[in-house]
């Protein structure tokens, strides 16, 4: 595309998107159909939260995540919420729940991780 | 209203809680600009062009899929659909946040309108659960002003390193939105109508994002709504 043509598409995306985003706060007759709708746009709203974490931890780019990646978010996620119940801290909860991520990620410690794990729960289900 | 009592209410405490609460999601915001970045880059847009989008569009999903199709067809029609039909889930967000803003001018709300997006949307409605009568304008603006100022820097660097940055790093920052919003809900959810979206989100969106990308989130959610307002009753 030329760059008129660009300037054309960003100017349009640009006006179009922001009469979604004012047209509810602005126009009085959408406040209202809103007001009879709370309990439903609220959960609306928990769904949009979920599938933002559900996504992050199991799409890449269109497709699938591969399995370590998505053992590695799902590890900093229940990290998160770990700290987050011992420490009662959201930024210590935060951090360290990314911070365990980027350490199995970039340190290797995902093959620590999954060697340690994979015979503890073969030892498990064999004593089962 | 005069520059001091302008001031006082842009320092409540709600916009500070806004602030401090926007600034945890200010990496995740550089990370997903940077791929914003990268991704113009590798299509050809203009670096001009790239800027431009993230400041009058800002919507990371949206120019991920315009760059996506301009790359593909080069058609402006389908660029301008399929950038606005992407965006349609701002209706939604910004008919919910019109419930909790109150009495607020409609100048001001034409002004802000253009910073509603997911982030700066949920962390507003999860403070409106916790503090009932709050000023949750004020918090808004915070989230937005720690925000979305990570949008214009991850574009620019994006735009800059192209794919230049460590891998690791970007993986980690990709990951505080996510992260954030699972500590949110695990303490927000209590009823079992609540819990209900939550299933219905978290295992729906995945699937339909691979079946309609671009379109999972906001189908899903309306689905989950409907489902969870029938457990409700």
């Amino acid at each position: 595309m030329t760059e008129v043509q660009w300037l054309y598409a960003i100017t349009g995306v640009a006006a179009l998107t922001y009469l979604l985003r004012a047209a509810p706060l602005l126009w009085r007759r959408l406040r209202i159909i809103g007001e009879r709708n709370v309990a439903f746009l609220s959960y609306v709203s928990f769904a949009i939260a979920a599938g933002i974490v559900s996504k992050a931890v199991l799409i890449d780019a269109g497709r699938w995540a591969a399995p370590d990646d998505v053992i590695v978010k799902g590890l900093a996620v229940l990290a998160a919420i770990g700290l987050h119940r011992f420490f009662h801290r959201l930024p210590v909860a935060l951090f360290g729940g990314v911070g365990v991520a980027v350490v199995l990620k970039g340190g290797g410690g995902f093959e620590a991780v999954s060697g340690l794990l994979v015979p503890a729960i073969r030892d498990i289900l064999h004593a089962m | 209203m005069s520059a001091g009592r302008y001031r006082a209410t842009l320092f409540s405490s709600a916009f500070t809680r806004g602030l401090r609460a926007g600034s945890t999601v200010t990496l995740t915001f550089v990370a997903i600009f940077i791929g914003v970045g990268i991704a113009a880059q590798a299509a050809g847009v203009e670096a001009w062009a790239t800027m431009l989008m993230t400041v009058a569009v800002f919507a990371g999903p949206a120019q991920f899929a315009m760059i996506d199709v301009a790359a593909q067809t080069g058609v402006l029609l389908q660029v301008i659909s399929v950038g606005v039909l992407v965006n349609l889930r701002f209706f939604v967000m910004s008919m919910t946040l019109s419930q909790m803003f109150g009495a607020v001018s409609r100048r001001r709300l034409a002004l802000w309108a253009q910073f509603v997006s997911a982030s700066s949307f949920l962390l507003t409605f999860f403070e409106a659960r916790r503090v009932a009568d709050g000023d949750m304008f004020a918090y808004f603006r915070g989230v937005v002003v720690a925000s979305f100022p990570g949008a214009l820097i991850g574009t620019a660097l994006g735009v800059a390193l192209a794919s230049g940055l460590s891998e690791t790093l970007m993986f980690g920052a990709s990951l505080f939105l996510p992260v954030y919003f699972a500590l949110l809900l695990v303490s927000e959810i209590a009823r079992r109508s609540e819990l209900a979206a939550v299933a219905v989100g978290l295992v729906g969106t995945p699937l339909m994002e691979l079946w309609l990308p671009g379109w999972g989130l906001f189908i899903v959610a309306l689905i989950a709504g409907m489902v969870a307002t029938k457990v409700r009753r």
